[in-house]
Formats: structure tokens, sequence, C-alpha cells
């Protein structure tokens, strides 16, 4: 066993070299396609090869877009195989651990990073360079594939753009004695490309029914009362870094036809508030009723008040309001 | 938060894509009127005694017994209006009172709205106040008990009844 090792390592120096080369070469030409699954081997090519890795170097990971950036979902790339051989003695007498870790993120959170196999959770990366257990290989094992998949957990924080992270993914055997054990060591990559588009997202609630102006709305002492419903959430956000501006407008109205006061006497009577602010009466035209800034879901709760009088002859009332968002 | 967006989301409130054009989405509000009528009656009233000093030995005339200003609210939303009529419904009178019973104590019970003629209460509903259309009315009613000599000692009193429809 230990021969094998020893026939490695007494290479010369510029065969080792060469050998190298053959191997970063190989990398070099299976990047070209990288949708397609490649197959190195270690130690390189001209040697024994004792190790073989088949994987996928390229994953593209699609568009985020606005149901991911507001949800709690994975932008999954494409499932492929991670298949790992190994032979001879490193096989039937070494343990091997797999371990990955994330070398370079083009946005800001290593932790949106993450791998799952065969359908599994997904796992994430604590830091940048920090390597994470994989898969360990005990001794006897010597063919071993798992389903493998790449994702990012897209955030309404990322600002449109491309996407790219870097993967290093190791096979050791800490057995090994240290002097032997980096030639043994095989290493490859992944990368991974995303794109994260512009998002807007505008959520109402559904429709809100105020309920009945009945005599029970009426003092003889005080007055009118009003229906009022409140606690109705909208929800706004955008990646966008101008941020937005809520609006909101009558669009439609309808009433009984003995309702003298007709549609302004209606708007008059109905008002809008936001986060439990001041009532804003609701007039024809837009109101500008929230400034958000950017990269947050934002939620507003809404309230809606119609002052009743006795000119609400009995009857079907109601308005349509339309929520506008949109940079400023 | 977010699963419920995720969820809404679904319903495609959502604006995904290059270029920054406005979004909008529409909400309904609605509600109901009912057709209602509200009526207020100012509390019982006492009017008074009738003493020696009631009478005026002079003219040989009577000082009535009088509550004025008594509050009456009416309301209703009611396209075709309201009528506010008046009736008595109840009476009590001393056994020994000579008049007959109820016309002729009925008659000297008096009420008026909001300054208007004073007119005897009766067993027939009178209109005391009407409109055309939906209304709030604040009405102030005066009432008068016409005292005379057949006023024998004793309680006298009497139910009133409003009653408030749509015509």
């Amino acid at each position: 066993m230990y021969r094998a090792i020893i026939r490695s390592l007494s290479c010369t120096p510029p065969v080792r070299l060469k050998l190298v080369l053959v191997a970063a070469l190989l990398v070099f030409a299976s990047l070209g396609r990288g949708e397609e699954e490649i197959t190195l081997q270690f130690p390189p090519p001209g040697s024994e090869p004792l190790t073989y890795v088949s994987f996928r170097p390229e994953h593209h990971l699609g568009e985020a877009d606005a149901e991911l950036l507001a949800g709690d979902g994975w932008l999954a790339g494409p499932v492929t195989t991670l298949r790992v051989v190994r032979t001879s003695f490193l096989a039937s007498a070494y343990s091997a651990q797999i371990s990955v870790r994330l070398v370079s993120l083009s946005a800001s959170r290593p932790q949106a990073v993450g791998w799952r196999m065969g359908g599994d959770a997904w796992q994430v990366f604590p830091r940048l360079g920090e390597w994470v257990p994989l898969k360990s290989l005990p001794a006897g094992l010597a063919e071993w594939e798992t389903e493998f998949q790449l994702g990012y957990h897209p955030s309404l924080a990322d600002p449109p753009g491309l996407y790219r992270f870097r993967l290093q993914f190791q096979l050791d055997y800490p057995q090994l004695p240290e002097v032997i054990r980096t030639v043994y060591l095989a290493q490859w990559e992944m990368v991974a490309d995303w794109r994260v588009g512009e998002v807007v997202i505008l959520t109402v609630h559904g429709p809100v029914a105020l309920g009945e102006v009945g005599a029970e709305l009426f003092h003889p002492q005080l007055g009118f009362g009003a229906l009022e419903a409140s606690g109705y959430p909208i929800w706004v956000g955008t990646n966008l870094a101008s941020g937005l501006v809520v609006t909101l407008r009558p669009h439609s109205v309808w009433f009984p036809a003995q309702f003298s006061p007709g549609r302004a006497g209606l708007l008059e009577d109905f008002s809008v508030r936001f986060q439990g602010g001041q009532y804003l009466p609701l007039r024809e035209g837009t109101v500008e009723v929230a400034e958000v800034a950017p990269f947050v879901l934002h939620e507003f709760l809404v309230s809606y008040r119609y002052q009743a009088d006795e000119q609400d002859v009995p009857g079907e009332y109601g308005l349509i309001l339309e929520y506008t968002v949109s940079t400023p | 938060m977010k699963g419920v967006v995720a969820g809404l989301l679904m319903m495609g409130a959502v604006w995904v894509g290059l270029g920054v054009p406005p979004l909008s989405q529409s909400v309904t509000i609605s509600w109901y009127s009912q057709g209602w009528i509200s009526l207020w009656v100012h509390p019982d009233l006492f009017l008074g005694v009738a003493d020696r000093s009631s009478f005026n030995p002079e003219d040989k005339s009577f000082r009535p017994l009088e509550a004025l200003g008594n509050p009456v609210v009416v309301a209703g939303n009611l396209p075709q209006g309201l009528v506010l009529t008046i009736r008595a419904v109840d009476w009590q009178v001393p056994p020994g009172f000579p008049e007959p019973v109820p016309e002729g104590f009925l008659e000297d019970f008096q009420w008026r709205v909001s300054g208007g003629n004073f007119q005897p209460l009766s067993l027939e509903e009178t209109v005391v106040w009407q409109s055309s259309g939906p209304k709030v009315a604040q009405l102030s009613v005066d009432y008068r008990y016409q005292l005379e000599i057949t006023d024998v000692p004793g309680d006298y009193s009497v139910t009133i009844l409003y009653t408030a429809s749509a015509p």
C-alpha cells in the first residue's frame, strides 16, 4: 500500500509540475462546457489515479423574482450528480472527508448561499472561507454519489444585478501521514450565478365590508357615529435604491339613486388612516400616503372610516380604491 | 409576515421586470345602509302643584301649570321622509273629577312644538312634525295644563305616545 504512495512521491519535481499542468488544462477545458458534467482524477494524469470526482462545474440558478424576494424560498439551481470513485488502497483502508467552502461571493450574505444533497434541507455557509464538512466516506466505501444542488436564498435587500459565487471542494484523507496527504488531496471548484431582477412589490388586502349604517349609529345628543374597519395590511417593498412612493386614489364609487350627496359627498365622508396616524379625508385625485425605503418589505396597517349621517338612504354603498407604488 | 406575503403574491400583486412603471392594485370597500328611524323623547315631567296661588281673584283666572322647552329628537334616513305624531294613551284623575273623562280632562292638557300654537291633546294621532326626506330634527315641546275650578284635589297624569314613522 505504502509502496504505491512512495512511488508517486518519488516523481521528480518537473514531472509533478507537468502533471499538475495537465490537470489544470483539464479543468479549464471543462469550464468552457460548464453545464456538462466533468470527471477529474487525482492524483492528476501521469500517475496512478486513485480518486475520480465527477461533478458539474457551472450552475446557473436563474432569476430571483418577487415571489422569492418577498417570500422564504430558495433560488435553486439544477439537480446535478456529485460522484466520487475511489480505488486501490485508498478506498479499502482509508476513510475520506469531503468538505466545501465558499471562496468568493458577489453578494453580502454568505449565509444566503447554500447547497443540498438528495433533496434534504438546504445547508448554508457560516462565513466566507470556512470549510464545512459535506460527507464522510468510510474505509471500504469505494463509490459514493448524491444528487447535488446549489442555491441562493434571495432577499429584498439584494439590488438588481448579476450575482456569482465560487465554491471549493476537497476530498481529504485525514488518516494519511501529513507528508503524503497533500498528494492524494482532491480539490475541485464549482461556480454558480444568478440574476436578481428589479422588483416592486405591492400587495393589498382583500375586500373590506364596513358593516351597516343603522339607528344605532345615531345618538340623539352626540350625533352620528361612523363605520370603521381597522388593521388591514398592505405590503410594499422594492430592491430599487430609489425606494417607492405609495399613493391612493378613489377609482369608482356606487350608492343608491336617492343618495343626494352623490360621489363628492360620499368621498367627503370617507377617510383613510395609515399606521395609526390621522384619518385623511378622501377626495378626488391622488393622495400620497407613504414613502418607502428600499430593501425592506414594509407592512402598513390601514383603517377605513365612513362617517354616517341622515343622508345615507337605505341601500348598498361602496368604492374601489386604487393603491399605486412608483419610484419618486 | 413573509409567508403571508408570499401567499398573497400568488395573487399576482407584484411587478417584476426591467424599467419601473407604476404598479397599482385596487381594493373594494363596501357597506350597507338600513332604513332607520330614531326617536328620543324627554324624560317624565312633573308640571307642579295647583294651589291657592294658582288662582287670580282679580280676574278670576287660573295660572296654568307649564313645562316648556322639552326636547324631542327625531331622525331618519328614509327618502320619503318622516312623520311624528302625538296622542294620549293613558290618564289619571282623582275620583271626584266632575268633567267627562277623558275628553274633559284632555282638552285642558295642551301642547305645542317650537313656538307654534297650543292645541289640546287627543286620543287620536295628531301630526307634530314631518319632513319630506332624510332629516334630523331637534324639537322643543311645551306642555300646559289649563287649571279650572273643577280640578278637584288629587293626582293627575297623562301618558303621551309619540310615534315616528315613514309616510
